[in-house]
């Protein structure tokens, strides 16, 4: 120590970022993110905004003991793999990709520590080829900040075939080998990746999940007749390099609580989906407010989408994991409004249909011409502004019904269903009822 | 709607009779992982209290409860009660279950009247996150049709995935799962990967709070298909925990001939045979498996039915000569 100055050491030791960097991140999203990496790759692949991502893919497996996505959608270089994707923090001449999703480098290094201890990417461009292979205790022990190549292959020309990553990780850590054994939690992330990524997989991206077929959730609405959605067109920054163009859509579709509310979709991934929340404008009736009431089932057939698109993605308002919304965004708060227009519109068109249903039953006019006139067209393929419409006088199908309730002793309810033969409450009603009219000799 | 224990005498039905008894031979090799004296059995013993009394003659089990939900007619049941040793309990499965004391070894057989429904799967996972290592597990349901009765007036005959995963959640729902498997034999199969996925995912949750070694599998033992009257479906086993395998290997369960660790069923089918029948066949059993039986003139398949289920089947057959 003599003759060297003293200092303070601030070194951060490694086990402490890599538990910092996995900490508050949930490992839906930290796989979410990695098959964002795949997608930004498709789209360098494929730029402009007519995506057509046939013959590409994204594979995904995992169990108990391992976890492994692979895709053909590029690769990545060394260049990057050597001075961004890996790095702790994200230098700021990072290089980015036109209407991304993925959020590069944090994203995988997260995902990464965050599943395993140990953990290999191989990646293959056109000119290169390269893969690492890392322990993560060993290399925790190491001092060091960097990882070394395993394979490098530079100057070579490779096909479009060769060309992709693959990420494996294995001596899972004890909770995620946990998650990653449980049925329940496969199948419901599939649905996950399915309801986010749907724009990508309906343009052409082949994703499969552990060895099935990810199909992508249609999100349709009824249109076609006296019958359209509204849609509101708005672009903000008009005068920039990368305006954000926004798409309103909010009508009607088939009655299906689970998948009504507003989607809100950035450069085609779905942030929030079906959502029914304070956040799209539900539940905020307050005093002196027409506001919008508590989601109920009445309102199943609510569909509403806005779409957000700008080349530069830091523009469109999402979080900073582009994971969730930014309600303080200066865009959202704009559109917000707007939404809550078009809900209030499709709510008072839906609350008139239920009243309807209560005084027609099956026999609803407008439920019987919206049949007829409309048909289910796929959201992405609705362009153009336009008020909302319907039918405004219908006709009845078939003559009016109303209903009729009572109670009666079970045991008495269940004789009547032995002697008629029937095997409901409901039956015993509507057949005493036929019974007693016809012998009033007043069925036709 | 009626309580079904008005409509249907428990103990004349013969292919649950057999059901119970074959169960009984089940239970009985549970003694690798304690006395059965010290273990409690929780059942569902309607009026009859079959499986409480058998169980209890049988195996020797003097903690019984027994869970009743028809609270309006608590007093027959209390009636009804055949031993000092059986606690009658009145309130839903769900709300009785929580509350036990999950620290004894136990048998438990939740024997539903219904198909499988949300409440059921939250029951089962309910006994899959508590039970310790040793405890039995065994479930019943209906499996002639699925409905969804959240809308009571007009409940839905689930007869496609999409209906399915409307009921009980996507992640609940087999990606391949196609109409097929929701009717017949074959959503009797559905029923029991549901319980089973359900009892896993039960312990999934447990077992991340658990150390290495101690984790508690569920070592499938049993699966049991039948018709009375409608179609029911059964699907049985033991959690063990990874230290207490061995205590399941040699327990002998595999020796049972209705032993049945996969997803295929033993389908139980009554013989048809008149009693002078079962004694000619009887003096023939058991059979080497070599040799067929002689059972002419009665029908080869209902004697071999006979041969396959003579040891549990009831005996109150009328005594004509």
């Amino acid at each position: 120590m003599t003759g060297e100055a003293k200092h303070i050491n601030a070194m951060p030791t490694k086990a402490f970022f890599v538990d910092m960097l996995v900490r508050d991140i949930p490992t839906e999203r930290a796989i979410l993110d990695l098959v964002d990496n795949c997608i930004d790759g498709a789209k360098r692949l494929r730029p402009g905004s007519d995506e057509n991502f046939d013959g590409l893919w994204v594979k995904i497996h995992l169990d108990g003991d391992r976890f492994e996505i692979s895709d053909n959608c590029g690769g990545f270089d060394t260049e990057t793999a050597m001075n961004y994707a890996f790095r702790f923090g994200r230098p700021a001449d990072a290089k980015s990709t036109d209407y991304s999703i993925g959020q590069f480098g944090v994203g995988m290094k997260r995902a990464l520590f965050k599943f395993g201890r140990y953990f290999e990417v191989h990646s293959t461009t056109s000119y290169e080829k390269w893969a690492m292979k890392v322990d993560v205790d060993e290399w925790e022990h190491g001092t060091d900040w960097q990882f070394e190549f395993a394979e490098l292959i530079e100057d070579k020309a490779f096909t479009a075939d060769e060309c992709g990553t693959r990420i494996m990780v294995n001596k899972l850590r004890p909770e995620i080998a946990n998650k990653f054994s449980s049925e329940y939690f496969r199948r419901s992330l599939a649905e996950t990746i399915r309801a986010h990524q749907r724009q990508f997989l309906s343009s052409g991206l082949a994703i499969e999940f552990n060895g099935q077929h990810l199909t992508h959730t249609d999100l349709r609405v009824l249109s076609g007749g006296s019958y359209s959605p509204v849609v509101e067109e708005i672009t903000f920054d008009r005068e920039t390099e990368a305006p954000v163009l926004v798409r309103i859509i909010a009508g009607i579709s088939e009655s299906k609580p689970a998948d009504a509310g507003w989607y809100i979709v950035c450069n085609g991934r779905v942030i929030l989906s079906a959502d029914r929340s304070e956040a799209t404008g539900w539940n905020s009736v307050s005093e002196q407010k027409d506001g919008i009431p508590k989601f109920h089932n009445q309102y199943a057939r609510f569909r509403g989408i806005v779409f957000f698109d700008c080349s530069s993605s830091q523009k469109l308002p999402w979080n900073t994991t582009k994971t969730g919304l930014d309600e303080a965004s200066a865009i959202w708060q704009s559109v917000f409004p707007k939404m809550l227009d078009h809900t209030r519109t499709i709510i008072k068109f839906l609350n008139r249909l239920d009243e309807e249903f209560e005084e027609y039953g099956k026999n609803s006019p407008t439920l019987s011409t919206l049949a007829k006139e409309a048909s289910a067209l796929d959201v992405e393929k609705i362009r153009g502004a336009r008020p909302f419409a319907w039918n405004m006088n219908p006709k009845a199908p078939g003559p009016k019904l109303t209903k009729i309730q009572y109670s009666r002793e079970v045991a008495k309810i269940r004789t009547l269903m032995e002697a008629l033969g029937v095997n409901s409450a409901k039956a015993v009603g509507e057949t005493t009822f036929d019974m007693i009219l016809s012998e009033q000799g007043e069925d036709e | 709607m009626t309580a079904s224990y008005e409509l249907i005498d428990y103990s004349l039905r013969p292919a649950k009779f057999a059901e119970r008894k074959m169960l009984c031979d089940f239970f009985s090799r549970l003694r690798v992982f304690g006395s059965l004296e010290s273990y409690r059995y929780v059942g569902f013993g309607s009026i009859w209290f079959s499986d409480c009394i058998l169980f209890h003659r049988a195996l020797g089990i003097s903690d019984i409860i027994s869970i009743e939900c028809e609270i309006d007619h608590q007093k027959r049941f209390e009636f009804n009660n055949p031993l000092r040793g059986i606690k009658l309990i009145m309130g839903e499965a769900s709300d009785v279950l929580p509350t036990l004391d999950w620290d004894i070894r136990s048998i438990i057989w939740l024997d539903y009247d219904d198909p499988l429904n949300l409440g059921i799967l939250e029951d089962v996972r309910t006994v899959a996150s508590r039970a310790r290592s040793g405890t039995a597990f065994v479930v019943s349901v209906q499996s002639e049709k699925i409905f969804d009765k959240r809308d009571q007036e007009n409940p839905v005959h689930v007869q496609s995935k999409d209906e399915f995963a409307d009921y009980f959640g996507a992640n609940r729902t087999p990606e391949a799962l196609a109409q097929s498997d929701l009717r017949g034999w074959t959503l009797s199969k559905t029923s029991r990967q549901m319980l089973r996925s359900e009892i896993n995912e039960g312990l999934n949750l447990a077992n991340a709070a658990r150390p290495a070694g101690q984790r508690i599998e569920f070592r499938q033992t049993v699966a049991f298909e039948y018709k009375d009257g409608a179609k029911m479906t059964t699907v049985g086993g033991v959690f063990v925990d990874q230290g207490q395998n061995a205590h399941f290997d040699g327990a002998g369960l595999r020796d049972l001939e209705f032993f049945r660790d996969d997803e295929e069923a033993l389908r139980i089918h009554m013989p048809l045979v008149t009693p002078h029948e079962m004694r000619h066949l009887d003096r023939q059993l058991p059979a080497p498996v070599s040799s067929g039986l002689n059972a002419d003139p009665i029908p080869l398949k209902e004697a071999n039915r006979y041969a396959k289920f003579y040891r549990y089947l009831p005996n109150f057959a009328s005594f004509e000569r």
